[in-house]
């Protein structure tokens, strides 16, 4: 059995979480059966210039082969393309325009999988609202597994997307939340799926001590990992934080890692450490009283894994139905809706270290008993294996 | 002393916490409770961070957050969305026939004649009681008659020109009005159509959806009835490979009985000859023997004789 990972960026220093997420699968599957990558030669998700050369080339003993992308994206063309589409009646040309515009456009890539369609036994394509898993689809759709990494995104609901739901062979979704969203939506129950999720690698050891001596971070404090951006709640988090301190006078900080867009408040409690490497981010994990997650679009929010595969308790946005039912299958982590809820769940965690052991313990048990990366492997075969014998 | 509450289960500020059976909703619940009933939070401005033009403005009241909206520059994606999103709402689709509460296609108006051409532009003077005004004009136009000539040969063309181009906008007006309307009506009209050509293609979709599940459980119970019987006969062929295995065993064990019955048989006959040779030995050996006794009583007779004479 062949497989070919289809994505929209691929390599080594490609962060974004759908990507790494495909990486990662596609690395712990070739112990398996042989595994090929399709993908393009972007490395800027905005506007998908290319940056790698048309060739195949090999990471981690897995062949890549990258594609060009012949129009890179022009964001404001696409802002209104996409304000357009969501505002007004319009036709399927309209949407149809607008996945043009948002890319990565490579008719390459689309034309080897039409002509290679008999050298690989399935397709798996990554992310549904991008060119190459639309057009992937249709052209091998008896042959094509998606995994969606779907969000309450106001685009999910375009009618494109509604018939793209209906024709994969089967999906491998990340959360429950995400199935019953998909399968709500474009009524595709009759599609066979699973929900997966993705293992994470944590590392054998991991130091808070060192971690503090590092970056200088002393006293408790809680974490936000990710990029800091509008779209990840951020703005709330700040927002929330400083009135918590200020109206509680509490002595936590709040420790930022990720790259930013925004701009941090400049107060002594917030440190902004920018993008740190693996081990450096378990650190800072391990030594956090809890987690917070602001965002209030996941599909399944691998850093909360993380801080669980750690035993840590989690803070979620409630708004994302993803963190929320994550916190409560988990028993893991608690979850707020406005200020107040913010404040109360966050000072009854700080007051009580036993909840945030609990919390933190029950989440470990979660991810040990769902995200390791020996069930994510079966769960894999397992949907292949059906697929196969049904075929 | 026993405390009136179990050791697992404590109250932190009035929440009951059971620590071995946490359950998160019930919490939160709990949370939400008291956040209710906390005392309001006072209008305050949150210490605004320097160089916060990115950030909006927070709310002073404790409302729930709205989502992000659409910002004016580029958000850069997560995994997987690519840029800022607007508030999430619902789209409008016309052309889709499961389109949610958005759906807003109103009744078609019913057309509206078509305008006449000319404009009803009028320049008859208007009807009626004539005031003082009136009558001032009345005047004047007759004081200004001799100078009409002169007037309407300096002004009428401009006049004229003015006339004519009002004239013909407002009846281009009123038939582009008309085209509109006429287009929109045509549009509903088709977007009808289309949704109903939807609705069918999706009832049609459902059917083959029915009908390939139908398929693939009939597919499968056959595979399932063909490997049954594939099964059986297997068996069977095993049945018959032991069977003939077994036949062949007997016969190799026939064969050498027929090996051993003809070994016997050729020892009886040499046997039967042997003791054939023997009995004709034996046979002359007693005649012999009768012989010998037959001398050694003419012997011991010839004995018995000589000593009968020798004794004399």
């Amino acid at each position: 059995m062949t497989i070919a990972f289809v994505v929209q960026r691929y390599g080594l220093e490609i962060n974004g979480g759908a990507e790494l997420h495909c990486r990662w699968v596609a690395e712990h599957m070739r112990k398996y059966m042989p595994v090929e990558v399709l993908t393009s030669c972007a490395h800027d998700y905005i506007t998908w210039r290319n940056h790698y050369p048309e060739s195949e080339e090999v990471i981690n003993d897995i062949r890549v082969r990258r594609f060009p992308v012949t129009k890179p994206r022009r964001p404001e063309k696409f802002g209104r393309l996409q304000n357009y589409i969501l505002e007004h009646e319009h036709r399927e040309k309209d949407e149809l325009a607008w996945l043009e515009e948002e890319g990565p456009t490579s008719p390459k890539l689309i034309h080897f999988i039409r002509k290679h369609e008999s050298d690989y036994d399935y397709f798996i394509f990554f992310s549904y609202r991008y060119y190459h898993a639309y057009w992937g689809i249709h052209t091998v759709p008896g042959k094509s597994i998606l995994v969606p990494t779907a969000e309450h995104d106001p685009v999910i609901h375009l009618k494109i997307f509604r018939d793209l739901f209906r024709m994969p062979r089967a999906f491998i979704y990340n959360s429950e939340e995400e199935r019953v969203m998909i399968q709500t939506l474009s009524r595709n129950q009759s599609v066979p799926g699973l929900v997966v999720g993705v293992g994470t690698e944590v590392p054998s050891s991991f130091s808070a001590e060192r971690f503090r001596q590092k970056h200088g971070v002393d006293g408790p404090y809680m974490i936000y990992v990710g990029r800091i951006d509008q779209n990840k709640g951020c703005p709330h988090l700040f927002d929330y934080f400083l009135r918590f301190k200020k109206d509680t006078g509490s002595d936590i900080k709040l420790v930022l890692i990720g790259t930013t867009v925004l701009k941090i408040p400049s107060h002594p409690d917030v440190r902004h450490l920018g993008f740190l490497p693996e081990e450096d981010k378990f650190d800072a994990l391990s030594g956090a009283e809890l987690l917070v997650m602001p965002s209030f679009y996941e599909s399944l929010s691998m850093v909360t894994l993380e801080a669980w595969a750690l035993g840590r308790a989690v803070l979620a946005n409630a708004h994302c139905k993803v963190l929320k039912g994550q916190c409560q299958r988990s028993n893991g982590g608690l979850y707020y809706e406005n200020y107040p809820e913010f404040r109360e769940a966050l000072k009854l965690l700080l007051a009580s270290p036993r909840l945030r052991a609990v919390l933190g313990e029950n989440g470990k048990a979660y991810y040990d008993a769902n995200y390791t990366w020996d069930i994510i492997e079966k769960k894999y075969l397992a949907i292949m294996n059906e697929l196969g014998a049904g075929r | 002393m026993n405390s009136s509450k179990p050791e697992k289960t404590k109250a932190i500020d009035s929440l009951e916490i059971d620590y071995d059976h946490i359950d998160v909703a019930a919490l939160v619940t709990q949370i939400q409770k008291a956040a209710a009933e906390a005392p309001p939070v006072e209008a305050r401005e949150t210490v605004a961070p320097r160089d916060s033009t990115s950030l909006p403005s927070p709310s002073p009241r404790d409302s729930t957050p709205p989502p992000p909206a659409s910002p004016s520059g580029l958000g850069p994606p997560d995994s997987t969305a690519s840029l800022p999103r607007p508030a999430p709402t619902a789209p409008r689709v016309t052309t889709s026939p499961t389109s949610g509460p958005q759906d807003s296609i109103s009744p078609p108006l019913p057309l509206p004649p078509i305008p006449p051409s000319p404009s009803p532009l009028s320049t008859e003077p208007v009807s009626g009681p004539q005031g003082l005004k009136q009558k001032i004009k009345i005047i004047l136009r007759k004081l200004i008659k001799p100078f009409f000539p002169v007037i309407r040969l300096l002004a009428f063309p401009i006049h004229e020109e003015l006339r004519t181009t009002i004239e013909s906008l407002h009846e281009t007006n009123m038939r582009l009005d008309y085209l509109f309307q006429l287009l929109h009506f045509q549009e509903e009209k088709y977007d009808r159509r289309l949704e109903s050509v939807d609705q069918r293609i999706y009832r049609n979709e459902l059917r083959l959806d029915t009908l390939e599940e139908r398929h693939g459980d009939l597919e499968q119970k056959f595979d399932q009835r063909l490997e049954i019987v594939d099964q059986r006969i297997e068996k069977s062929e095993q049945r018959l490979d032991r069977s003939e295995g077994a036949l062949d065993e007997r016969l190799k064990d026939l064969d050498k009985s027929m090996d051993y019955i003809r070994l016997l048989y050729n020892l009886d006959h040499n046997l039967v000859v042997e003791l054939t040779k023997l009995k004709i030995e034996a046979d002359t050996l007693k005649t012999k023997f009768r012989i010998l006794e037959k001398d050694q009583e003419f012997l011991q007779k010839r004995e018995k004789a000589l000593e009968e004479r020798s004794a004399k």
